[in-house]
């Protein structure tokens, strides 16, 4: 469902240049230069005609491998980076946490894993053998800056004294949330990723290779069931009893082979390497829920232009996110209405006008109180920085968009149906990220000349966590109490559809980008040698570290899809390096 | 083994020199050069069939992020690694009239005839010649050629600046400008260079020069902190192009250095192609701070280009 461009006269391209020399550098100016080893970098999308996007549909729908037949081509360090790199390198994160780390076992040990898959109980699909190589995944719980304020949050104004250092202390070392929500970030994280690592073995090998994802027994009771075989699977992946005590732990295992020819998908190479730079650009440019229209913006921003996000898109995307829950819990499509709860806000009529107002005002109303209870003793010495960051809650939780889904899991259904809570909620972030894709990729369809990009979402968690400060120590009812009486609902994240021609500021990215912002905002875009290791030989090595050297190379460059000022100028430093081939076409194993 | 003349002053090594033999004999006043573009002792250095030590060669690989060869030939660059204890000891011969301490290395060209093997021992003639006069002193010409038995595979030229103050403003010689051209990019990478940069290349290379070991230490030779080897540069810069370099590996390259690269801090490398040639830049990512120009050529282009000129 392709989204209809404004009209012609009302086009206008965001434009970014440089900053002159002796200028101020804005938000509105491009970086002057990118230093990152993340494969990401600033890119553009690439248009797609309308064919492509819907031969690469069907990898939105992908079902699980049925066998892995013996591999035809080596894997290839080159081959194990663009895999990477639509996989754990781009996962969409929320801001501030880089919470996975994968370790990557070859055919041997990939044996091993197999039949240690074998023993293990929960699986929704079948281990199998024949693996080209398995990932193993990681994932620490959710700590950024908002989990320290949330320390400080919800106590009485004299028991705060003894209430902060206990929360503290058992977050610390109990990993024990403030608040629920903050807990499911972890899982919904996890969920993103696995329904990304799906189609990150697909389009890095070209419709040879698919993923096998073990999510269900490593998380909610199977993983105490499956303890034993659990650390046995740790250590082969190297987790180190520091890292444990950090809280990390094994998420989920991915098996990646080739598969029979059957299963194998055929597209043109081109299809294939444009949809990989899409999905880059996708983790470059956000489309976020925001007023530009600030006064200093340049003109290019000022303009209205007018374009929708299509009823048939929303209704889409909705779709996508039933059917990816279905993929991942196994329950019956229809039975999944049930289970997973979307309520969809179009704010451009008066119902929904007013729904949205009613949201705003209670998110609105969590955050005064917050305010208004933060115990002063950590406050006031903190020059207020406590307060002044819940206040900035207000902007960043503010919803816009022109259609809202407000999704969540009834929990009480959940039980009746035998399904963990760890896994619904993993599923959800699964079912989350997919329903995003299909708008991000219909965003990429004919993008006309001169116009930046046409559409895609936001998934926001904000919302939904300022939402449970309510309902945890305000007495709030969850979101989604109103819109289903008949359910037990537990809101879990926002999704904002949008329809726009002008992109986010570029510098807004540069913040994630820039060293020294660092601890005000943390880069998402990791370079392999920070999260993917390699056992190699009994040792785990980082990816992509030689020496002093590590990754500068931009995965699918050759798309060229890099941001340029309106003269075609680069950025300097963004369209990075090819890795050198010596070490590119080693195989790995 | 088909060599240059007779020097008036011959320094034969039958093993490679210690840079620190050299260092100690730089302690001292020299006479200078009473006037810009006074001609330099005919001085040169000699070594015979030196042979190569894989476990060197991979340190120097892993220090400039180079990959290794499979063929076990050695890196471009390195053999003016090797040269450079010849050219310290050149400069420590007591004919030679300039302060070593103060020579800056500005420009370097590298013929390079066949790439040579990692088991082919190397043997090397270093030549002085100079001086021409320059904006800030007087310039010089170290000629290095590296032979596998009687086969020239390597030369080098490495023009060094003494500097120096004249009361006359001497007549400048005309030096040729490198010039990227306007072709489209084919790399841009972003770089971080250590703080201790100076010292991993010192190590490798056997250049402990004061100016790149540490802050303090060049601040005695009046630079704010101290900066990176030019030729470390330089390799760093050749290893994001290993893969564009011609598959032969003879090619020509000539190098401008500019401004230093002080310790620690960020650079950009720009590789752009034109017509076979590779254009190399080396800047600070903000401003216009350059630090390197450099041109790759196939040999046989440069090779065909100067029949041509001289059939002219």
């Amino acid at each position: 469902m392709p989204i209809s461009p404004p009209p012609p006269e009302q086009r206008m391209g965001r434009g970014a240049s440089f900053a002159a020399d002796g200028e101020k550098k804005t938000r509105y100016s491009l970086p002057s230069a990118l230093q990152s080893s993340s494969p990401v970098g600033y890119r553009e999308r690439v248009s797609m005609t309308l064919e492509e996007a819907e031969s690469v549909m069907d990898l939105l729908s992908l079902e699980r491998p049925s066998t892995f037949v013996a591999s035809t081509t080596p894997i290839t360090e080159e081959v194990m980076f663009e895999e990477n790199s639509l996989g754990i390198l781009s996962s969409r994160q929320s801001t501030n946490y880089r919470g996975h780390k994968q370790v990557t076992l070859g055919p041997r040990d990939s044996e091993v894993v197999s039949k240690l898959l074998e023993k293990i109980s929960g699986k929704r699909g079948e281990a199998l053998h024949d693996a080209t190589h398995t990932h193993l995944v990681f994932s620490k719980p959710y700590r950024t800056p908002f989990t320290l304020l949330l320390t400080f949050i919800g106590h009485k104004p004299v028991k705060s004294l003894l209430g902060v250092p206990k929360r503290a202390f058992d977050k610390r070392v109990h990993h024990k949330d403030d608040i629920p929500t903050v807990g499911y970030l972890q899982q919904l994280h996890i969920g993103i990723l696995a329904d990304g690592m799906e189609r990150a073995a697909i389009i890095a090998s070209q419709g040879k290779r698919r993923a096998n994802v073990h999510m269900a027994p490593f998380c909610g009771r199977h993983k105490d069931v499956n303890a034993e075989h659990i650390r046995e699977l740790e250590k082969l992946g190297g987790l180190t009893s520091a890292e444990r005590q950090a809280g990390w732990r094994l998420a989920l295992v991915t098996q990646v082979g080739e598969v029979p020819k059957e299963e194998q998908f055929d597209l043109p190479t081109q299809t294939w390497r444009k949809l990989g730079a899409n999905l880059l650009s996708m983790r470059s440019e956000r489309i976020q829920p925001g007023v530009n229209q600030e006064e200093k913006a340049p003109d290019a921003y000022q303009h209205r232009q007018d374009m929708d996000v299509p009823d048939e898109l929303t209704v889409m995307c909705g779709r996508a996110a039933y059917n990816a829950f279905v993929h991942w819990i196994g329950c019956g499509r229809e039975h999944s209405k049930e289970l997973l709860l979307l309520e969809r806000i179009d704010v451009l009529t008066p119902n929904g006008k007013q729904r949205l107002r009613d949201v705003r005002d209670m998110l609105g109303q969590v955050t005064d109180l917050v305010m208004n209870n933060l115990p002063l003793w950590a406050d006031l010495p903190t020059g207020k920085a406590l307060s002044r960051n819940a206040a900035r809650g207000k902007k960043a939780f503010a919803l816009a968009g022109q259609r809202i889904y407000v999704g969540g899991l009834d929990r009480t259904q959940l039980e009746k149906d035998g399904i963990d809570w760890d896994m619904g909620v993993r599923a959800f972030g699964a079912a989350a990220a997919r329903s995003s894709l299909v708008a991000e990729l219909m965003g990429c369809v004919n993008i006309p000349e001169g116009c930046d990009l046409l559409a895609g979402m936001c998934l926001m968690a904000g919302p939904v966590n300022q939402n449970d400060i309510g309902k945890e120590f305000y007495g709030q009812q969850d979101i989604l109490a109103g819109e289903f009486p008949d359910h037990d609902p537990t809101s879990l994240l926002v999704w904002t559809l949008k329809a726009k021609t002008v992109a986010d500021p570029i510098g807004n990215e540069e913040q994630l980008m820039n060293p020294a912002r660092k601890g005000a905002l943390v880069d998402l875009r990791p370079g392999p040698h920070e999260v993917a290791f390699y056992r190699r030989a009994g040792k785990i090595e980082p990816m992509r570290k030689r020496g002093q050297r590590t990754n500068t190379e931009r995965a699918f460059g050759d798309v060229g899809n890099f941001v340029t000022d309106p003269d075609g100028q680069p950025i300097p430093g963004n369209q990075g390096s090819r890795w050198p081939e010596a070490w590119r076409n080693e195989t790995i194993w | 083994m088909k060599r240059s003349g007779k020097s008036e002053h011959e320094l034969v090594f039958k093993d490679l020199p210690t840079m620190l033999d050299a260092y100690k004999k730089f302690v001292g006043k020299r006479s200078g050069l009473k006037q810009p573009g006074a001609p330099l002792p005919d001085i040169s250095a000699t070594l015979e069939s030196y042979p190569l030590s894989r476990p060197k060669i991979d340190a120097y690989r892993k220090v400039c992020g180079i990959p290794r060869s499979k063929d076990y030939f050695i890196p471009l660059l390195y053999p003016q690694v090797l040269a450079g204890a010849l050219h310290a000891q050149i400069f420590a011969h007591p004919k030679f009239p300039l302060q070593a301490a103060g020579l800056i290395h500005v420009g370097n060209t590298v013929t390079q005839h066949r790439p040579s093997r990692i088991y082919e021992p190397l043997s090397f003639e270093v030549k002085l010649r100079g001086t021409r006069p320059a904006r800030k002193g007087h310039e010089f010409d170290l000629l290095t050629y590296a032979y596998v038995e009687d086969e020239l595979v390597w030369e080098a030229t490495t023009t060094i600046l003494s500097p120096q103050r004249f009361s006359q403003e001497p007549e400048k010689t005309e030096r040729r400008v490198l010039q990227a051209p306007k072709a489209p990019l084919l790399r841009s990478t972003t770089i971080d260079v250590a703080a201790d940069q100076g010292r991993r290349y010192g190590s490798v290379s056997g250049d402990y020069n004061p100016i790149h070991l540490h802050a303090m230490t060049a601040k005695l030779f009046g630079f704010k902190r101290a900066i990176a080897h030019g030729m470390w540069t330089l390799a760093r810069t050749l290893a994001e192009v290993e893969d564009d370099l011609p598959a032969d590996g003879r090619v020509f390259l000539e190098v401008g250095f500019k401004r230093p690269v002080y310790l620690p801090s960020t650079i950009v490398l720009d590789a752009s192609k034109s017509n076979g040639a590779l254009f190399l830049e080396a800047r600070a990512p903000r401003g216009d701070t350059l630090h390197l120009l450099a041109n790759i050529h196939p040999l046989d282009q440069v090779e065909e280009r100067m029949t041509y000129d001289e059939e002219e």
